[in-house]
């Protein structure tokens, strides 16, 4: 009898302490809705499909102006465009907390590329890791396009490493109110604008080629603080 | 009343892995293996073992660790020059051998491995080794009726997952630690123990010659060097080079242990050497100065037959037979 009071007691008091917050990342490409395998998105004119995308997003703190207020633990979420449930879930935030930005990363921190093999989002069995040169793979992009001379005309852009100086993860921050959802609006069509498929289709291994599309990829969240 | 109770025991009372301590010899360094993240158990051990025996991780089910890493000999591939592995293909690269895990910071001859948990991660998806994709692995052993025993043992469940796979092949390979050679014993003062003159003067041309790379007590700095091989034009490998990409590192391969190298033939990374005889011949007078070449290399080591000799009855001092013979190590048997 005693117990069963106590655990009441327990869970109405976290219930009065903590807050859920949603983050919801919306998945776009241009003015519609992003979506694999769909024949009419149209790059540069031309008709382009997308088999894959799947990135990282880690690291996630609360920020009030300057200061860090709170950090979310196990802070490693692969978002999966072929699955709607990896694109949003929930921060537990204590009641009150104050805070206007929120900071992230897209992509798996070095500490972590080297800490061997991890569970849950981390698993290597998600095909997000590289067997020969150890490190997380931060973006993945796949897909088809005419003007690519490849076979089959596909694109495959995997991006990774983490060793100086070709480091390719990306801190990002954007605006974040209390009571609110906090939305990442990513724009996959930004990442694309201004390559020349033709020539460039193809990126599978770290190095300044990984490096610099990294940086382009920041392009992606378009409510992104600006630095 | 008794029944009811003893049911809630039951319910209650969690199979508890049972815990195993790691031992480091005398005077080692300290292991950099994490352990934290990866506590050894008997059990833990024990799947690490099955698995690391267990063809179903590769393609066609015939191919598994042990077939390049044989106990008996030191956990190589002996005789294989460059190792087969499914459908009879062939590598570029001569089989590792595999032992004192627990110390290594980087792991394959181009350190292109950074943990030794995601070692097994290359192997499995080679082409021409295990050709297989970790995600099968793990769809293969959900349906093998032992494996569900031997995770719930393990983990406390009968989840299978990448990440509990390769931490079971982990604590099965750190198992693997050689420290009573001859050697081993000399350096201990074990009673009996004794060097001959052969082998004492081979051990202090050791000292002067090879241990700047091949660092007591583990026979290796865990480095990379360019130890002077000419280039095999039919395989092209410029080694770390091409993990890194730097220019620096053309031609620079991981520096191996010495320990067991009586056992571990042929030699280098592409196992072009097959006696020690050659070995020594090669950096007594067959160094290449290419531009990445170790400082330490910089001359020809031009010892005399009688010398080289003794460097190799040294060398012998190393193997380590419980190591090898070791029945907790092999196949297992139940």
């Amino acid at each position: 009898m005693k117990t069963t009071v106590a655990l009441f007691c327990t869970i109405l008091l976290l219930g009065t302490t903590s807050l859920a917050q949603s983050v919801r990342v919306e998945l776009r490409y241009g003015e519609r809705e992003f979506s694999l395998k769909d024949s009419t998105t149209k790059h540069m004119g031309k008709e382009i499909q997308f088999s894959t995308l799947r990135f990282y997003l880690s690291g996630f703190s609360l920020f009030y102006n300057d200061s860090m207020v709170w950090q979310e633990t196990n802070s490693y979420h692969l978002i999966d465009a072929a699955q709607p449930e990896s694109q949003t879930w929930e921060l537990e935030l204590p009641k009150d907390l104050t805070y206007n930005t929120m900071r992230f990363n897209i992509g798996i921190d070095s500490t972590t590329s080297c800490s061997g093999a991890m569970g849950g989002d981390l698993d290597p069995t998600k095909g997000m890791f590289w067997s020969w040169n150890s490190g997380y793979i931060n973006f993945k992009l796949e897909g088809n396009y005419a003007d690519c001379p490849s076979r089959n005309h596909q694109f495959e852009y995997h991006l990774g490493g983490y060793a100086h100086p070709y480091a390719t993860l990306q801190q990002l921050m954007v605006a974040a109110a209390p009571d609110k959802p906090i939305d990442l609006h990513m724009d996959l069509a930004r990442f694309l604008n201004g390559l020349n498929l033709e020539k460039e289709y193809r990126v599978m291994s770290p190095g300044l080629k990984a490096f610099e599309m990294a940086v382009k990829s920041r392009e992606i969240c378009t409510n992104a603080l600006k630095k | 009343m008794v029944a009811v109770s003893l049911l809630g025991y039951s319910f209650n009372r969690k199979h508890q892995p049972t815990r195993v301590v790691f031992n480091t010899p005398l005077n080692w360094p300290k292991p950099v293996y994490n352990f934290k993240r990866n506590p050894l158990s008997k059990e833990g051990i024990a799947l690490g073992r099955k698995l690391f025996y267990d063809p179903t991780l590769s393609r066609n089910n015939t191919v598994s660790c042990a077939s390049c890493h044989l106990s008996f000999t030191a956990f190589t591939h002996v005789d294989h020059d460059l190792s087969h592995g499914i459908e009879d293909r062939i590598g570029t690269r001569n089989s590792l051998a595999l032992m004192n895990l627990a110390w290594s910071t980087s792991f394959m001859w181009d350190g292109a491995v950074n943990h030794l948990d995601v070692q097994a991660l290359a192997p499995i998806s080679h082409p021409a080794e295990m050709d297989e994709e970790i995600q099968h692995v793990v769809e293969k052993l959900q349906r093998l009726e032992e494996y569900h025993q031997g995770f719930k043992e393990a983990y406390g469940d009968s989840l299978i997952t990448g990440e509990r796979l390769l931490k079971a092949l982990s604590q099965f390979q750190l198992t693997l630690v050689s420290s009573n050679s001859k050697y081993d014993k000399v350096m201990r003062g074990d009673s009996g123990a004794h060097f001959t003159e052969q082998e004492e003067n081979g051990y202090e041309l050791f000292k002067t010659n090879c241990a700047s790379c091949h660092k007591e007590p583990l026979f290796t700095n865990g480095g990379f060097a360019n130890n002077g091989l000419p280039m095999d034009t039919s395989l092209n490998d410029k080694g770390r080079m091409h993990v890194t990409g730097k220019r620096r590192d053309s031609l620079l391969f991981k520096v191996p242990t010495l320990r067991n190298i009586e056992f571990s033939f042929p030699y280098m990374h592409d196992g072009r050497f097959k006696t020690l005889s050659e070995v020594m011949k090669h950096y007594n007078k067959g160094i290449v100065k290419h531009p990445t070449l170790s400082a330490e290399l910089k001359n020809d080591m031009e010892l005399s037959p009688n010398d080289r000799v003794d460097i190799i009855a040294f060398l012998l001092t190393l193997s380590d037979k419980e190591f090898l013979f070791n029945k907790e190590h092999s196949f297992p048997r139940n």
